[in-house]
């Protein structure tokens, strides 16, 4: 009974870190909203005008796939069995990209496809996936670090010897296992557990996290050519191969 | 023109706020880390500093140590402009006040005028006599 109590705890106490992260994350776009008719009186050109309403909904839409990713993690943590279903990774990075790509262009940031060779498909649940990967894109984005340079951030996936690999990378800020590690321990407690990754909570680091925990996959430190991010391995599927 | 160097990690809004504060008259540059902030301060000679705390890799209080190091920037004036609540930031009045923040504005609490009201009212206090 009291292993029973503890347990629980632990579920409501990982669950409650887990928002207290996300709630520092959404206040991006409740700022931008609080100033908006302070900033909408100095603008006089309608383009201005128009492009400060498109940002403000595009961080919006961003807050809301966080706050989905999040219910959708807790979930399917509650669920006792899980319904997987083969997917192609290839179509779920297409949607992502696609998803975070607005995003990406309001803070002057490329998004790359890379999917090496020829990809089987995945046995996975393709909407915690594709919520994970598309708060991990945001979260990559948002902390792209302050350069001349266009930045880019790869969605990219391949074989590995376990699976298929699939993950975001991009050129900025420091990720290492042992700062992966920390974070997960500090969200909810520290204001920048991925300080040295990111200025904000890292918020959809840590949903994306959530989701593929719940599907019993681990996120970790990845290289992909050049580039370090995140990426999980994901089961191939053997009831359908495309040629 | 009056110059600001603003510090803030998040590119859209340090666009914002950077866009309010040229709107009322002043030069902006807009920076999003420290190091950054440091350069700029070399090329634009501010007047008056706004800083985030939480930014990437160093903070803004590490920044605000470095800022503070060359003498030529000891006694440029420092509004803090944060996410986090004055329990927060780890740091006492005192030795703010030895780092010349003249004042810490709460972004949720305050509004872009209160911020360029208090930028004035700083500047003004800082006019030589």
């Amino acid at each position: 009974m009291i292993m029973g109590r503890s347990k629980t705890r632990a579920v409501n106490d990982e669950a409650t870190a887990l928002f207290s992260n996300l709630a520092e994350q959404v206040r991006v776009p409740f700022l931008q909203i609080s100033h908006i008719s302070e900033l909408a009186l100095i603008k006089d050109d309608p383009e201005e005008l128009k492009r400060l309403f498109k940002e403000v909904g595009v961080s919006s839409k961003a807050a809301l796939r966080l706050i989905e990713g999040y219910i959708l993690s807790l979930h399917l943590k509650q669920q006792q069995t899980l319904e997987l279903e083969p997917i192609s990774i290839g179509s779920v990075f297409y949607d992502v990209a696609h998803q975070v790509e607005e995003y990406a262009k309001s803070h002057d940031c490329d998004v790359r496809l890379n999917i090496k060779g020829k990809n089987q498909p995945v046995m996975t649940q393709r909407e915690a996936v594709e919520s994970a990967l598309i708060n991990l894109g945001y979260s990559f984005i948002d902390a792209i670090a302050n350069t001349d340079k266009k930045v880019t951030i790869t969605l990219g996936a391949g074989k590995n010897r376990a699976g298929v690999s699939a993950g975001v990378f991009s050129d900025s800020g420091e990720l290492t296992s042992e700062l992966f590690k920390k974070a997960k321990q500090l969200k909810g407690i520290a204001k920048q557990p991925l300080g040295l990754f990111t200025a904000g909570c890292g918020a959809g680091v840590f949903v994306a996290d959530s989701l593929f925990e719940a599907l019993g996959r681990q996120l970790r430190v990845a290289k992909m050519q050049s580039q370090k991010g995140l990426a999980v391995t994901l089961d191939p599927s053997h009831q359908l191969a495309i040629i | 023109m009056t110059q600001v160097l603003l510090l803030e990690p998040n590119r859209i809004l340090l666009r914002n706020y950077a866009d309010f504060i040229r709107a009322k008259g002043f030069d902006v540059a807009e920076c999003e880390d420290a190091q950054h902030g440091i350069n700029e301060a070399d090329k634009k000679r501010p007047d008056i500093v706004v800083v985030e705390l939480m930014l990437a890799g160093h903070s803004g209080i590490e920044f605000l140590y470095e800022f503070r190091s060359y003498e030529e920037w000891l006694k440029v004036p420092v509004i803090i402009f944060t996410s986090l609540h004055k329990g927060e930031i780890g740091i006492n009045d005192a030795r703010l006040e030895e780092l010349g923040v003249v004042a810490v504005l709460d972004k949720s609490k305050t509004s872009l005028d209160k911020l360029v009201t208090q930028i004035n009212r700083t500047l003004k206090l800082n006019e030589p006599v």
